[in-house]
């Protein structure tokens, strides 16, 4: 084995603090090692031409590079390497700038003890390692997006005009998502029927998507470029195929429920088109409401009505089969139900609504048909009093982070309601008025000129009522003085909160959530449409709240980032993969218990252990079960972790 | 090491603690912990790995029989981790080996468990810090008193 | 528990050679009935006071057959077992007599997919203490016969200072998840316990009276009480005898790495032992290098690798049956090793190997749950 080991200054960075002498002149005497150098910027052009030289001319069969970490420089030294037919799984990095220079910088001697220990380690794990090519694996250049609000319909539009095949599952028995509630959207006034519907239908219509509505991802397995995904499809009580959404069933239908659709501002049917625009438009039959449904028998008077007969009873869900290379998580937000915000009477007052019902009210499609009425009695409200970070940025109570988007449609919601109630007054209560958005600021000007709105800085304390009234107790923190107002409509701006059932998909998927449920992503900065599993990514306030430009534009980036990896028919993974030496395992099968990915099966025939390479993740969970070595990591043996140890532990 | 601080005109003992870090978590957090220069004692010489999940019970022993004086394993926080459940196989592993040891009285506490995510370059610090100055109270290794005798 | 009583001349009560007799009377049937066509039992050897395992198939073969006696000579039964059915299950019925940690061991074997069920009918023999080899040879050849001195002990409930250590603390001393079990504890004649519906069936083929017995099950109960207070007290000394390193090295100051006791283990099923690998340090080269670096041989780091890496690998499914004690040439007390530590570890999991065949060993049952080993809480 002849190793070549090279030493960075990293500037003064490494240099710094290590003794570059002594490393050089200990890690020259370690068994194997037949070069060592230095030099300042190994990473530089000139510091790689020193690496690729030295390769040549002392015909080195390994490389160590001494340097930052392998999570920085790994793959610029291995493609170096390779540039001069190194194979590139034979160099590894030491790091003795994160883990020796920096954090040791007052203790020269034992940081430069520390780094020289670390490379010899290194070094003997270089020398075991064997040669490796990347595995190819054909990918199934389709995607599946979960989720089909504004989100979920960018990204399937923008891969299924790339020409590549989508699934689309929501759900919901139309597509539309949250945006399809609002009345009109800040700072342009757009109504999203002008501006969503298209989309919406362009998604019906387009040839290479595949809408799956009132369906569930239930089950995912595989890995990047070959998912397998077992997609419900909830039973409608409804042929859809027949259905023409002429709507005639649910005007004869005898029951109703609140609409989720309205926010239970209005009632809806047992069996319902969840909106007039609804995607597809089908009828559905809400089965824990439908009097036949429920009982077995009697009502009917849907199916008997219905002139296309598409209603069928007998309907059950079933289970369908799709092959996809790429997953893109839509899955947006919910708000925070306004029943938790009991100081302010969330759930026990009428008149103390959600911002989200409001804009049901708002909406000039809506179930008041715009005109501005309150839920207790149906009359125009006077005075209303908008009350922002209702549960947000409030970490000893309920969500510490702000919801991002109720600053300005809080400002919106004011300036809509003095269109509609030209004598009425809103006040807002808010701690921070923020307005990073292009046109928001502008906006927000706007709103405070043209609807005359009491902006107040501070929280509400309370919202009480009193002889009939609403008051509503808070401080003016400016003036310092406490401020009650007879209020005759409070909206709450609840906190967005990670959609319901988010973590149960998640782990379906396989991929995380952060603290709150929100989906995390590989990294925060640099790769933030990732998860951390591979192949799986994310659009829009699935991943955090945003509004609909950002979530737009982070739809947009992850269906490139989906179009860019099944650019190709085949894509290269690790190698780093788990093997079985045959002579011994025995076939206990401990292996398989801990492999997460099914990765490994005993073979009935043998009695052996098998690995499907194309599954395997290279975790090394299965070596670790192992009893008797039988089955290790490539490049990760047992050996090479027993003489790195055996350096490290000594003194 | 080539200088030992003195203590009451006693050597100080410095401890040699091998430290073996999932390359997803902990491993981050320590170059985090680098990066913002926070400083730690030197004592904690690491080991980068696939996954806390990877750790076969053997290197813990091993890490002991060639001397060290402790042993830190980290890995992502349960729920985290890169590999889905990695972690929780690595406490099952770590618990096998922390109930032998406390059942021969072999000092348990000198193996230690840390779930340290990519962004605790901080709790890393504090953990090195912690971790050897409790093995330092602790003294070597009793082994390397026995081969002495 | 339901089963059968095998005479019912109560002249018979007490009579030690009754009881071999109708046990081997019983095996006889098994074949006469072909409820099975073969049976796996100790055998008395004509060359050797310890019985051999040999494979019965004709009825008159079972006159010689010695389930019964008191020891375990060098591999359990369970080893036996996986040997014949790993690779795939026996083509024929057989039957099987295994003492109750024999059983236990088989069914964590079974568990680590090394043995196989299917087409045995196993017959778990009840246990009150078994000699070790030596012990057993020596009272052979003095004239005593250890059987009577088990029986006698028993019938007089004083336990017998001679059992291994392992038998004196034992807890299982009826087999647990056989289909049938061979009784003498809690009765006055031999009664066959049926435990599953193949044991209830096969009582019923050979035309016996299914009976209920409640006496028996109050008795072992007693049994398994006064056993456990003793193991309890037993347990505390020897953890108290290995505490810390000094004494563990001084413990396996005499092991002379012959690995017997892995050799025996029945839950030792690798084909390699890991520390036999050549991943194993401690080859030749090694402890010349050792030899000039350190200027010693590692002995006591290659002994504690070995002996804590198999309590390790093995004290989650240990039954204890204390044949690594009775394997080593050294006369080292293996299983005052074994027996706590791989209890407080199987405790610490709540699991109890060889109990359930459904429970899945710890090592591979991976608890999503937090287990509370971690110091420090995230901030």
């Amino acid at each position: 084995m002849r190793v070549g080991v090279f030493v960075c200054h990293c500037g003064r960075n490494i240099a710094g603090t290590l003794n570059i002498e002594k490393i050089k002149e200990e890690v020259a005497k370690h068994s194997g090692v037949v070069h060592v150098e230095d030099y300042i910027f190994m990473c530089s052009d000139p510091g790689q031409k020193l690496i690729r030289d030295r390769i040549k001319e002392k015909n080195l069969d390994a490389v160590v590079v001494s340097a930052c970490s392998p999570s920085l420089h790994e793959k610029t030294f291995r493609n170096n390497a390779a540039s001069v037919g190194l194979n590139p799984y034979k160099v590894e990095i030491a790091n003795i700038r994160e883990w020796a220079s920096w954090p040791h910088e007052g203790k020269p001697e034992e940081a430069t003890e520390k780094a020289i220990k670390i490379i010899k380690a290194t070094v003997e794990k270089v020398k075991s390692n064997i040669p490796l090519e990347p595995l190819s694996v054909p990918v199934t250049r389709k995607v599946l997006v979960i989720g089909g609000g504004i989100a979920g319909i960018q990204a399937s539009l923008d891969i299924a005009n790339a020409g590549l095949e989508v699934y689309l599952v929501e759900k919901k028995p139309s597509i539309g998502g949250k945006m399809a509630q609002f009345s009109e959207t800040f700072p342009t006034l757009d109504c999203p029927q002008c501006i969503e519907t298209p989309k919406m239908t362009e998604v019906a219509n387009h040839p290479n998507i595949h809408l799956y509505a009132y369906s569930e991802v239930v089950d995912v397995s595989g890995f990047v470029g070959n998912f397998k995904v077992k997609v419900k499809r909830k039973a409608t009580y409804v042929d859809w195929n027949k259905c023409t959404g002429c709507s005639e069933c649910a005007k004869v239908c005898p029951v109703k429920v609140s609409s989720e659709y309205d926010v239970g501002v209005s009632q809806r049917k047992a069996i319902y088109i969840m909106f007039p625009q609804a995607v597809p438009n089908k009828a559905t039959i809400d089965p824990e409401h439908c009097l036949r449904l429920v009982y077995g028998k009697g009502c009917g008077l849907c199916a008997k009505t219905c002139p296309a007969g598409a209603i069928n009873f007998e309907q059950k869900e079933k289970i369908e089969e799709i092959d996809v290379g790429a997953i893109i998580v839509a899955t947006g937000f919910d708000v925070m139900d306004p029943s938790l915000l009991t100081e302010y009477g969330g759930g026990k007052y009428k008149d103390v609504i959600s911002a989200l019902q409001f804009e049901r009210i708002l909406a000039p499609s809506g179930p008041t048909g715009g005109k501005v009425v309150r839920p207790s009695d149906g009359k125009e409200p006077k005075t209303v009093v908008f009350v922002q970070c209702a549960g947000s940025r409030d970490p000893e109570h309920y969500m510490p982070y702000c919801s991002k988007v109720c600053c300005m449609y809080t400002a919106k919601q004011a300036l809509l309601y003095k269109h509609a109630v030209p004598n009425g007054h809103a006040y807002v209560f808010y701690i921070d008025v923020r307005t990073d958005g292009k046109g928001y600021e502008e906006f927000y000007e706007r709103v405070l000129r043209e609807a005359e709105a009491t902006y107040l800085r501070g929280k509400v304390a309370e919202i009480y009522k009193e002889d009939g009234k609403l008051k509503v107790l808070g401080v003016d923190t400016l003036t310092g003085k406490g401020v009650e107002i007879n209020a005759d409509l409070v909206v709450l701006a609840t906190a967005a909160v990670p959609s319901e059932g988010i973590k149960e998909l998640a782990k379906v998927l396989r991929i995380q959530t952060d603290e709150y449920g929100w989906l995390k992503e590989a990294h925060l900065k640099l790769r933030p449409l990732e998860t951390a599993t591979s192949g799986i990514f994310i659009a829009g306030a699935a991943q955090f709240i945003r509004d609909i430009t950002d979530t737009v534009s982070h739809a947009s980036g992850a269906a490139a980032k989906a179009l860019s990896l099944l650019s190709r028919n085949r894509i290269e993974r690790e190698p780093l993969v788990a093997e079985v030496n045959e002579e011994i395992c025995s076939g206990c099968g401990n292996c398989v218990e801990a492999c997460t990915y099914q990765a490994i099966k005993i073979d009935p025939e043998t009695n052996i252990a098998k690995i499907n390479t194309a599954l395997c993740e290279g975790c090394g969970a299965c070596q670790a079960s192992c009893p008797s070595a039988a089955i290790q990591l490539t490049n990760s043996y047992k050996k090479q972790l027993f003489e790195m140890i055996s350096i490290l532990a000594k003194e | 090491m080539a200088e030992k601080s003195v203590e009451e005109g006693k050597e100080k003992f410095e401890p040699v603690i091998v430290g073996f870090f999932c390359r997803w978590c902990t491993s981050e957090a320590a170059d985090l912990a680098g990066t913002i220069r926070l400083q730690y004692p030197p004592n904690i010489r690491p080991i980068r790995v696939m996954c806390s999940g990877f750790i076969d019970p053997i290197y813990v022993l091993k890490a002991f029989l060639e001397g060290a004086d402790g042993v830190l394993i980290g890995g992502c926080h349960l729920g985290e981790c890169h590999y889905i459940n990695g972690n929780y196989k690595a406490q099952t592993r770590v618990k096998v080996i922390k109930e032998v040891m406390k059942s021969l009285g072999l000092e348990e506490e000198r193996l230690r468990l840390e779930w340290i995510s990519t962004s605790e370059g901080l709790k890393f610090a504090e953990v090195a810090n912690e971790f050897t100055e409790q093995i330092r109270r602790m003294g070597p290794n009793p082994l390397k008193k026995l081969k002495r005798e | 528990m339901e089963g059968a009583f095998l005479e019912s001349n109560p002249e018979n009560k007490g009579n030690i050679k009754k009881i071999k007799e109708s046990v081997n009377r019983f095996l006889q049937q098994l074949l006469e009935k072909k409820v099975v066509e073969w049976v796996l039992t100790p055998y008395i050897n004509p060359e050797n006071p310890l019985p051999e395992r040999r494979i019965i198939t004709k009825p008159e073969e079972a006159i010689k057959a010695d389930p019964l006696t008191p020891v375990i000579p060098g591999f359990p039964m369970s080893t036996f077992v996986s040997e014949i059915t790993r690779e795939k299950p026996i083509s024929k019925p057989l039957a099987v007599l295994l003492k109750p940690c024999e059983a236990a061991s088989l069914v964590e074997l079974v568990k680590f997919r090394q043995a196989n069920l299917d087409n045995l009918l196993t017959i778990g023999v009840d246990c009150y203490g078994s000699y070790h080899v030596l012990d057993f040879k020596k009272m052979v050849e003095e004239g005593e016969k250890p059987f009577e001195r088990m029986i006698n002990a028993l019938k007089n409930n004083k336990g017998d200072e001679l059992f291994r250590t392992a038998c004196k603390t034992c807890l299982k001393p009826v087999a647990e998840n056989t289909d049938l079990n061979v009784g003498i504890i809690g009765v006055n004649n031999l009664f066959i316990q049926a435990n599953t519906s193949k044991g209830t069936e096969t009582l019923k083929k050979i035309g016996l009276k299914i009976v209920e017995n409640k006496e028996r099950d109050q008795k072992i109960k007693e049994l398994i009480e006064e056993r456990g207070e003793k193991r309890k007290g037993m347990f505390k000394e020897f953890l108290k005898e290995l505490h810390g390193l000094h004494k563990l090295n001084k413990f396996f100051e005499d092991c002379i790495n012959c690995h017997n006791c892995m050799e025996v283990c029945p839950i030792c099923f690798c084909k390699e032992c890991f520390f036999e690998s050549e991943l194993h340090p401690y080859v030749y080269e090694k402890y010349i290098k050792f030899t000039i670096e350190e200027g010693t041989i590692q002995e006591l780091e290659g002994k504690l690798q070995f002996h804590l890496g198999r309590l390790i690998h093995m004290s989650t499914s240990c039954v204890s049956c204390g044949l690594c004690e009775q394997a080593c040439p050294q006369e080292i007390k293996l299983f005052k090793l074994c027996g706590p530590v791989s209890e407080n570890v199987q405790k610490s999991f709540n699991y109890r190997a060889g109990e359930k065949l459904e429970e899945t060993p710890p090592i591979t049952t991976f608890y999503e749950e937090d287990l509370g080993l971690t110091e420090k809480q995230a901030e």
